[in-house]
């Protein structure tokens, strides 16, 4: 629930009228909190080190199907959080408005400046140790359908 | 700290009560104190008052009367407690990793260790 009133939190703060470039965004608000960003972060790398996890993989795929699933909404959670600033930061930058908001400068953005690293090449990383593994209960785990 | 397991009939009765603040035409101080009442149950550090905090948080967020400009003000009130009970849990779950990987842990007793975070 923790992930899901951050998630709610940003959507909603986002949804205000970023285009008229005398109103300064709520997002503002959260984007430059580091240790917001670095708690989400810290959600997303968490898992049990257990035989079956595949390593490098952000995923859990310890296979204790009740465990991956809590742990993998839990992340997908945190990463949704990530990837509504994203996508916020670069429709305002494709539609080439508001160009002084502070949510375009990567300084200011913690949430991008975090992700944009270390985070995607993480991310990266976990989907190719997950495609080449032998990890059988992907629905399951991941609580895809 | 980390074992409390949410009561479910603390749930219910929160579910009941937060209905019937948010879901009337209430004055928006009522919805202040609703965030009031959460930020003081964040404070105490037990997980089942976390739940019940998150619950109202969640509410009061997810309500589409409530404008930004006042979602902001209540983001501002409650990030410092969301940051210290956020880290709380975190921590929490990575000790009881811990802990389970250092002894022998049946399975089933392994994911059920976690009951007590799943609403959190």
């Amino acid at each position: 629930m923790w992930t899901k009133i951050s998630l709610e939190f940003i959507k909603r703060l986002g949804r205000d009228d970023y285009e008229d470039i005398k109103k300064p965004n709520h997002l503002e608000l959260i984007v430059d909190k580091q240790d917001f960003a670095a708690l989400l972060l810290k959600t997303i790398i968490l898992q049990i080190p257990s035989g079956k996890q595949i390593p490098e993989c952000l995923l859990s795929t310890s296979s204790i199907v009740q465990l991956d699933k809590l742990l993998n909404s839990v992340k997908s959670g945190a990463l949704s959080c990530f990837e509504y600033i994203l996508k916020f930061r670069k429709d305002a930058l494709d539609v080439n408005l508001n160009k002084n908001s502070p949510i375009l400068d990567p300084e200011f953005n913690k949430f991008f400046m975090l992700i944009q690293g270390d985070g995607v090449k993480a991310i990266v990383q976990s989907l190719y140790q997950l495609g080449r593994s032998e990890y059988s209960n992907i629905e399951e785990g991941l609580n895809v359908r | 700290m980390y074992s409390d397991k949410v009561n479910p009939s603390l749930k219910a009765q929160l579910q009941h009560f937060i209905s019937v603040i948010l879901h009337t035409d209430v004055e928006n101080h009522y919805k202040q104190k609703v965030l009031v009442l959460a930020k003081e149950k964040l404070a105490t550090g037990q997980l089942n008052d976390y739940a019940a905090s998150y619950l109202l948080i969640k509410s009061v967020v997810e309500e589409p009367a409530n404008k930004p400009k006042v979602l902001a003000e209540w983001f501002k009130l409650l990030l410092e407690d969301l940051l210290i009970s956020g880290n709380i849990i975190i921590d929490g779950v990575g000790s009881e990793i811990e802990a389970i990987m250092k002894g022998a842990v049946e399975q089933e007793k392994f994911a059920n260790i976690f009951v007590g975070y799943t609403s959190l």
